[in-house]
């Protein structure tokens, strides 16, 4: 098992702090913690996270599992989105989600090996008007075609993570 | 009040009653499975829906609230296709191999698939949860996924309930599991074993783990077999055969055991008394020097094991008296081996309890010495009840039996171990006549009694005020003992168990529910009254203990054998 180091453990807690002063923005505390641990609450995440909330691991893990946008498991530094709701599938996302895959040499749900990307599905995103559309991180990138999507890819390969 | 029809019967009921009720009050049962009596609506397996007048959709009936003037079937050609349906989507996830399940013939949902006549193919993917294998790793409680129909039953009462929050959830919608967190084990979890989850369990997805077959097989080794019976059994074991709640069945439990037999069957009650002796000169003692208070009694091992994992910097607050069980165990393998001559290593001793923590406890390392174990194994009251099915033994014909000597009488104060407030009016049954030096003249300390979750009440022991509380139920006791972590509560002396109701609300009774368990109450406290000898310190198998064996209580050999330590178990939460 991965340790934490005592650094994101602390950044872990100062942010769990902000959760139990009000008891509220539980969502939102989550989503940036997430954020210092791969994409991720393993075992010993969620154990320091519940421990510091004061929540059990029992209910911590019923919300994590609930939602999608959290995971058990280590995911790479960008999580792409792909919308697979009806309006962004009748303008092409299959197309765009083949392109994302074949380009990152992929299936849907796994991690490229270099730690990078996690190719996932989701539900609409709110964009059909611009669709096909993805989320990269909390990025959204629209109007999408094959061509478009690698060079998107690229520039998160090149210019965001050298 | 609200009028409406059910079936073309008209029914009255109060403003706010579910369709479920008002059914029940227009005597229809309408087939139900995730709801439970004890816990809050949950409406997740819809096979109570009902149909009502005017209503687009069917409507569960344990979560609609009627009105005025519905018209509700409970039985139409639509109710009974949904239900037909709803049952196929249950079974393409459920296993059944229900011969060989620990709930056949108790199961819910085979008893709704038996009344629905399930005779037809299921039209769904069958998807089993899990990979097969039954989780056997508590020595308390078995899970098997394979069975489990995500009701949410156990779900709710580990989390809302008992507060143990061993059980999570996760996912959802097709994909939803109920079981701990990360697919973990239930000894890698901080599950105590109170088995209240296999209480509520409708199907066989949390069982009792059977530990039958190990007793069947030493039945027949030659080792003298001896068992002992706690309170709460004499009062649950006749309902678990099929005899009304609250049945007291002392006489012919002992003649059961026989009959299977055992080659000796003892009282629990003895060793409660014992405890009592125990614990309230521990108290006392406590008391004249400055010793932790308030202190908080030992005897439910499922609380020690919660107030070891969330508690453990109140351990010292803990009496250090081993439970009933635990001390019958050391005198049965010291004092009972000498007195029948025995070596320790050719008695093999059983205990019949209430409860499936007991269990766990038997296993502990404190429970033993020389190599050998106190209590070699522990059965519940529902394995108790198979095995006398098993033998044949028609249960309502037994003749009654009478415990064996040396230990062959308990008290009254024994035998209201059972129920929550029990061992506290025990206590101070012994304490005040100690302490006083006077009789007392009315034992009954009904202000200790009943199904309140806290219940506090100060006594005057010859001119000194001891405060007391008494919980049940660890949701309970987790109220009482953040005040006492916080030094915030007012007491001297608590006694906690950890199902509610106490031992008669065990994970190892027949299934209960709240009205079911006022019945045992009432047997037990009739029980007490039926007695010659309420008190602890009068039984006279107790002072002949201590006159021939023990010297008197707290003795360098009372601590040796009827006492034990604690552990800090706050890592597995960290």
């Amino acid at each position: 098992m991965r340790q934490l180091s005592r650094e994101t453990i602390d950044q872990l807690q100062r942010l769990a702090a902000v959760y139990k002063e009000t008891n509220e923005r539980l969502m939102e505390v989550l989503l940036e913690m997430q954020k210092l641990t791969d994409n991720c609450f393993d075992r010993e995440t969620l154990g320091v996270v519940s421990d510091a909330m004061g929540i059990p691991e029992s209910k911590m893990y019923d919300y994590i599992t609930f939602y999608s946008r959290f995971s058990t498991e280590k995911r790479g530094k960008y999580i792409i989105r792909m919308c697979k709701s009806a309006p962004c599938h009748v303008c092409g996302a299959r197309e765009v989600a083949r392109s994302i895959c074949d380009y990152l040499e992929v299936e849907p749900g796994d991690t490229t090996d270099d730690g990078l990307f996690t190719v996932e599905f989701c539900e609409c995103i709110g964009l059909c008007e611009s669709s096909p559309s993805v989320m990269i991180n909390d990025e959204t990138y629209s109007d999408l075609t094959p061509d478009k999507i690698r060079g998107i890819l690229d520039y998160y390969r090149k210019e965001v993570s050298p | 009040m609200v009028t409406l029809t059910i079936d073309g019967q008209s029914v009255t009921v109060k403003d706010g009653t579910t369709l479920l009720d008002a059914a029940s009050a227009a005597g229809i049962r309408v087939p139900t499975l995730c709801f439970h009596p004890d816990q809050k609506v949950k409406a997740n397996c819809r096979i109570c829906v009902v149909e009502v007048e005017g209503m687009k959709t069917l409507a569960p009936a344990c979560s609609t609230p009627v009105r005025e003037g519905m018209e509700v079937r409970t039985i139409s050609q639509k109710v009974r296709m949904a239900r037909k349906n709803i049952l196929e989507l249950i079974f393409a996830h459920h296993s059944k191999d229900c011969l060989q399940c620990d709930k056949n013939g108790t199961c819910e949902l085979q008893a709704i698939a038996e009344e629905m006549h399930f005779d037809y193919a299921v039209r769904y993917p069958v998807e089993i949860k899990g990979d097969g294998k039954k989780d056997l790793s508590s020595p308390s409680v078995t899970r098997d996924v394979s069975k489990c129909i995500d009701c949410n039953r156990c779900f709710s009462v580990c989390n809302d309930v008992q507060t143990v929050c061993a059980l999570s959830r996760s996912k959802r919608g097709y994909q939803t599991l109920v079981g701990p967190a990360f697919g973990k084990e239930l000894a890698e979890t901080v599950c105590i074993g109170c088995g209240q989850c296999v209480q509520a369990c409708p199907v066989g997805a949390l069982t009792v783990h059977d530990d039958r077959d190990e007793v069947w097989s030493m039945l027949d080794s030659g080792k003298e077999v001896v068992v002992q019976i706690a309170p709460a059994v004499r009062v649950t074991l006749a309902e678990a055969l099929g005899e009304d709640p609250g049945v007291i069945s002392t006489g012919r439990v002992i003649t059961a055991l026989r009959r299977l037999g055992f080659d000796k069957v003892f009282d629990t009650d003895f060793s409660a008394d014992l405890t009592i002796m125990e614990e309230g000169t521990e108290f006392l003692n406590r008391l004249k020097n400055g010793g932790a208070l308030p202190m908080i009694t030992s005897c439910s091992p499922g609380w020690i094991k919660f107030c070891e994992t969330f508690y453990p910097e109140c351990l010292p607050h803990l009496s250090t008296c081993k439970s009933p069980q635990g001390m019958f165990g050391a005198v049965i393998k010291t004092y009972y081996a000498e007195y029948a001559a025995k070596d320790p290593e050719d008695i093999y001793s059983v205990s019949v309890m209430p409860c499936t923590a007991k269990k766990f406890e038997a296993k502990r390392p404190e429970m033993g010495r020389d190599g050998y174990r106190d209590i070699d194994a522990v059965l519940t009251v529902q394995e108790l009840a198979k095995m006398i099915r098993y033998a044949g033994i028609d249960f309502g014909a037994l003749r009654e039996g009478t415990f064996d000597e040396p230990f062959g009488t308990g008290s009254g104060a024994g035998e209201i171990f059972g129920s929550t407030g029990g061992v506290m009016e025990a206590a101070l049954r012994t304490v005040y006549e100690v302490v006083t030096g006077k009789t007392l003249e009315n034992l009954d300390f009904t202000v200790v009694r009943g199904f309140d979750g806290v219940k506090e009440a100060a006594f005057d022991l010859g001119g000194k005020k001891v405060r007391v509380a008494v919980a049940h139920g660890l949701g309970n006791a987790r109220k009482v003992m953040d005040a006492v972590r916080a030094g915030e509560a007012a007491y001297d002396f608590i006694e906690i168990m950890a199902c509610p109701g106490g031992c008669i609300g065990g994970g190892g009774n027949p299934i209960r529910n709240w009205k079911k368990l006022s019945r045992r109450m009432e047997a037990v406290y009739r029980l007490d009254k039926a007695l010659p000898i309420r008190k602890s310190h009068e039984n006279p198998a107790v002072q002949r203990i201590y006159r021939d064996y023990l010297t008197e209580p707290n003795s360098e050999r009372c601590h040796e054998l009827l006492h034990t330590s604690y552990v800090d178990r706050s890592d597995i939460v960290k």
